[in-house]
């Protein structure tokens, strides 16, 4: 009875320890010759543009949001002014150096990185943001980004990274145009990691690079002979 | 006898310095690409410093992606890299970002006419002040696999004294190539255009978006004459 309740076991486990990984590679947006997809972003306001707390939300676009990946809840923690080039007229612009912190990454196998779980999580360790602004007589009227993070997957060994860079353009915010237009990210609040609050811009993102590396099979529920063993002990 | 010719002369100098400052300024606004303002345009890095971050390297980009569209919108010709600066370094192992800095020196920049809408009657074509481009690589294993940029310029347009042009854009990366590999059906401008590269040399091409355009206070031209001056051309 003894062996026949560890066959079973080593059966269900070895079930879990067969699922597979997104597959390593590089993979570029459709917008420079790639086969993954470009997206949108919102970025929810605490106080204003770049404030610490802001809370960034970004989902691939295919006509429908967040078919294929989405990146949420980074926010910010500080900012350095690497550039500022406005003259007295309030004409220029503004370089930062922007620091997010936290947040998770979500990946659907429909992507080229395919894998033969429905989807995949993985948690932010890095983000800077490099946000250039334009000003015309002291307003923002311009703001381009650009965009890098690493983060690690869940439920798989500690070296199973992916990393990104993107190009992001501003194209609204809901102090200046109005409300959060359809079919862009809802704005979502890190506290509590969800959809809340409804001030904030949004935009576009693009010109992905995207690297899957040191991904391998293994086991997100495996046991070792000597755990199963160690139940049933006398 | 003398008023009389002095009412002419000022007259006419009056005239011709109104009509230089203002019937053929551009016209101000903020311009995007992304509001279909204009066409975005692709770039070639043309390596005469050496490498993909070398000093000395210089820089074309045009409007448009159809041949032969390219640069009947807007140019940008031989801003040249004086320094390049080292922002953060992201990489672990091989794998992540560096963020650089690249400070160009000189150029040029054209902006078409026709339907454009800066255009007041007649395209323009002007120097860059500043010039300033933020490149963030990623690597894995040690290799670059890609390259997204943000530029950001102020510029004098001819026949103005003061900064009126301001623009930002993203770039992306696409390739490294020769220049004997390059033809008009790449839609790219063609390499070697600022100091004679040869067909042997490298250069890498990119694509240039989200374009915003500002230009503002193009309203005072060079040859515009003010009383004071006018007055001392008829001392006794």
């Amino acid at each position: 009875m003894k062996s026949v309740i560890v066959g079973l076991l080593v059966l269900s486990a070895s079930v879990p320890a067969l699922a597979g990984p997104p597959a390593n590679g590089t993979y570029k947006s459709t917008d420079i010759g790639g086969t993954m997809l470009p997206g949108r972003y919102s970025e929810l306001w605490f106080g204003g543009p770049l404030a610490v707390n802001n809370t960034l939300n970004e989902q691939s676009w295919n006509g429908t949001l967040g078919t294929e990946w989405h990146w949420y809840c980074p926010w910010i923690t500080g900012k350095v002014l690497l550039l500022n080039t406005v003259n007295g007229l309030g004409n220029g612009q503004k370089i930062w150096r922007v620091t997010y912190t936290g947040g998770y990454c979500w990946l659907s196998n429909t992507g080229p990185w395919g894998g033969d779980q429905p989807s995949y999580l993985a948690n932010i360790n890095t983000w800077v943001a490099i946000v250039t602004e334009q000003y015309a007589n002291f307003v923002e009227v311009g703001s381009v980004r650009n965009h890098n993070a690493t983060a690690t997957f869940t439920e798989f060994n500690q070296e199973c990274m992916t990393l990104d860079i993107t190009n992001v353009e501003k194209l609204g915010d809901t102090v200046a145009d109005g409300p959060l237009p359809a079919n862009y990210p809802v704005f979502w609040d890190w506290f509590v990691c969800a959809p809340n609050g409804n001030t904030g811009e949004w935009g576009d993102v693009d010109s992905i690079t995207f690297v899957i590396t040191g991904c391998e099979t293994v086991a997100i529920q495996e046991r070792s002979w000597g755990a199963v063993k160690a139940l049933y002990q006398d | 006898m003398r008023n009389a010719i002095l009412t002419i002369i000022l007259t006419a100098v009056l005239a011709v310095g109104t009509t230089s400052a203002f019937a053929a300024a551009p016209l101000n606004g903020v311009y995007k690409s992304s509001d279909g303002d204009f066409i975005e345009g692709r770039e070639t890095g043309e390596w005469n410093g050496g490498g993909f971050l070398t000093v000395g390297n210089y820089l074309q980009a045009f409007s448009g992606e159809v041949y032969p569209a390219s640069g009947t919108q807007w140019k940008w010709e031989c801003p040249q890299v004086v320094s390049v600066n080292l922002e953060a370094d992201l990489v672990f192992n091989g794998f992540g970002s560096k963020i650089y800095s690249l400070n160009y020196t000189g150029g040029t920049f054209g902006l078409g006419g026709g339907a454009l809408p800066w255009a007041n009657g007649q395209s323009y074509t002007g120097s860059f002040t500043t010039f300033t481009e933020i490149r963030t690589l990623i690597f894995a294993n040690h290799v670059m696999v890609g390259s997204d940029s943000d530029f950001s310029f102020t510029g004098t347009i001819d026949g103005y004294p003061q900064s009126c042009l301001y623009g930002i854009a993203n770039g992306a990366w696409l390739r490294n190539t020769f220049v004997g590999d390059l033809d008009p059906p790449d839609h790219f401008p063609l390499g070697g255009a600022c100091a004679g590269l040869s067909r042997d040399d490298q250069v890498h091409l990119a694509d240039i978006r989200d374009i915003t355009l500002t230009i503002g206070g193009c309203t005072v031209a060079t040859e515009e004459s003010t009383w004071g001056k006018v007055k001392s051309l008829y001392r006794d």
